[in-house]
């Protein structure tokens, strides 16, 4: 109960960073329709950013439990439960890469123009 | 095996900037590329490090003489340091993936194409285990 409430409001921080930013993004009135798209695009790239690192961070902490739990079960296979778990958070990790290289591609690039 | 994995990971990567080379007759391509496999080396690196690190730490492990025992003293030294590669990798991801975007000007869609090398490699690998598996 106490996590989903801090899980919340670490959420709605992140709203409010990702709404507060564009706001400084408006200088005229002619670029109305392109900056829409940017100031979406980076609320886009933040929120993506968010998701992908809450959900590895479950992902890999779910990892790390249940290889510390099986070395602690069976200390004898400790070496193949290594390799499993070191290829498992990699994998989970990669994906993180991948947002954030495309949230700096949003961020920084500014593929939309702006 | 994950050494393996990690050899199949930098031959996907440097063939696809073969390639991105080939295809696209520039040289930001292939760096990005190349760049990309860096960000998941330093990924791989970190998170290889840190995991050994802590499982040399079980407790309960015996230690068989003096140079053993020195070791563990070395050991332990690596052991912080890796932990701390571990809890600050995705800021060093994040610093190098910016430097190379935003300071070198990679090719960003190549960066992804090298980030992908990791997942060129497994899939090889389990395919190769697959295939091994039929015949025997």
């Amino acid at each position: 109960m106490r996590t989903s409430r801090l899980l919340l409001s670490v959420m709605f921080g992140f709203l409010v960073l990702g709404l507060a930013s564009p706001v400084y993004a408006q200088e005229a009135a002619a670029q109305a329709a392109a900056s829409g798209l940017v100031q979406w695009s980076i609320i886009t790239a933040g929120f993506a950013l968010a998701i992908a690192a809450a959900g590895a961070a479950l992902g890999q902490g779910k990892a790390v439990a249940s290889a510390a739990e099986a070395i602690a079960r069976n200390p004898g296979a400790a070496g193949e439960i290594r390799g499993a778990l070191i290829l498992g958070l990699v994998l989970i990790e990669s994906l993180v890469i991948y947002v954030l290289l495309v949230s700096l591609i949003l961020f920084f690039i500014k593929p939309f123009g702006g | 095996m994950i050494e393996r994995i990690a050899r199949g990971t930098a031959v996907a990567c440097v063939v696809i900037a073969v390639v991105s080379a080939i295809w696209a007759r520039n040289f930001s391509a292939p760096l990005g590329v190349l760049g990309g496999g860096l960000l998941i080396g330093l990924s791989f690196w970190a998170i290889r490090g840190a995991v050994d690190a802590l499982i040399a730490q079980r407790p309960g492990l015996p230690r068989r003489s003096d140079e053993d025992a020195k070791a563990g003293e070395a050991g332990g030294k690596s052991a912080g340091f890796s932990l701390v590669k571990f809890f600050t990798r995705h800021a060093i991801v994040a610093l190098a993936a910016y430097v190379m975007m935003v300071r070198l000007h990679l090719e960003p869609v190549g960066m992804l194409a090298g980030v992908s090398s990791l997942g060129v490699a497994v899939a090889i690998e389990s395919f190769r285990d697959v295939r091994w598996r039929r015949f025997l």
